[in-house]
């Protein structure tokens, strides 16, 4: 499979733990900044599934070109999430959903 | 050997990720998850996906972060310096773990399905190829950011 030869097992492992964390991260953290954190590494398990998906069946091109993809959209998404928390924190106070009150249905 | 440490590894910043008390930690962790990614990128025949993974996700995303947390004042994160057990993070905690054992058990069972049949090519042809339609997108995408962080921080009158 590889150079390393990893086997599925412990990459789906590795994927499942890193994204189980990233969603740990996204519903029960309050800061903003950890929420964003949160997404960055769901993104990177999303990555690396095509990444191993490409290298399991043998087609290293598309899952790299699946993954470069993803990348790019990750930071865009990123960036402007940062400029979300930015605006939000100049406009609230605070960074920590709990705090933004006006948000409150 | 070297792969399943390397997977341990992003195992371990990935946890220091969600619970390291300080957030720079935090970011630090971020940026060794993805070093690491990209150096298993690399060893598993993807290059190209390497080198975006250690620019963008080890290079531009930590430093966007570092650059924001700096513009928040520090008494923002004492709150949260301890994780406490409430409901909320229980909560969290399970619907992560069940999410977390449906993807490895996907994967898992993924892996003995018979492959769709694409016949392999190299990046260029992938990519201006056959995704030439995602890289437009790609393109849009990233014009839409620029546009979106524009507008975001427009100030009114030139305040």
């Amino acid at each position: 499979m590889s150079v390393l030869a990893v086997s599925w097992v412990w990459a789906a492992a590795a994927i499942a733990v890193i994204a189980g964390l990233g969603i740990y991260c996204i519903v029960s953290r309050r800061n903003m900044f950890r929420m964003l954190m949160g997404f960055t590494m769901l993104t990177k398990a999303v990555t690396l599934a095509f990444v191993f998906g490409g290298a399991f069946w043998m087609n290293p091109g598309l899952g790299q070109s699946l993954a470069i993809i993803v990348i790019v959209i990750e930071a865009a998404v990123t960036a402007v999430g940062m400029s979300m928390i930015v605006n939000i924190y100049r406009h609230y106070g605070a960074v920590d959903t709990s705090q933004i009150r006006r948000l409150r249905g | 050997m070297l792969g399943v440490i390397l997977l341990a590894l992003m195992a371990l910043a990935a946890l220091g990720v969600v619970f390291s008390r300080d957030l720079l930690y935090a970011v630090i962790s971020l940026g060794l998850l993805s070093v690491f990614t990209s150096i298993l990128f690399y060893s598993l025949g993807a290059p190209y996906a390497s080198i975006m993974e250690l620019s963008i996700g080890a290079g531009l995303i930590t430093v966007l972060f570092m650059a924001t947390i700096s513009l928040v004042e520090e008494r923002q994160f004492k709150g949260e310096r301890k994780l406490k057990l409430t409901y909320l993070n229980v909560t969290g905690l399970l619907i992560a773990a069940a999410i977390a054992l449906f993807i490895g058990w996907a994967l898992f069972k993924g892996a003995s399905a018979e492959p769709a049949v694409i016949s392999p090519g190299t990046l260029p042809e992938i990519l201006w190829g056959e995704r030439l339609l995602d890289v437009l997108g790609l393109g849009i995408v990233i014009f839409t950011a620029a546009i979106g962080i524009g507008a975001l921080f427009r100030t009114e009158g030139g305040k």
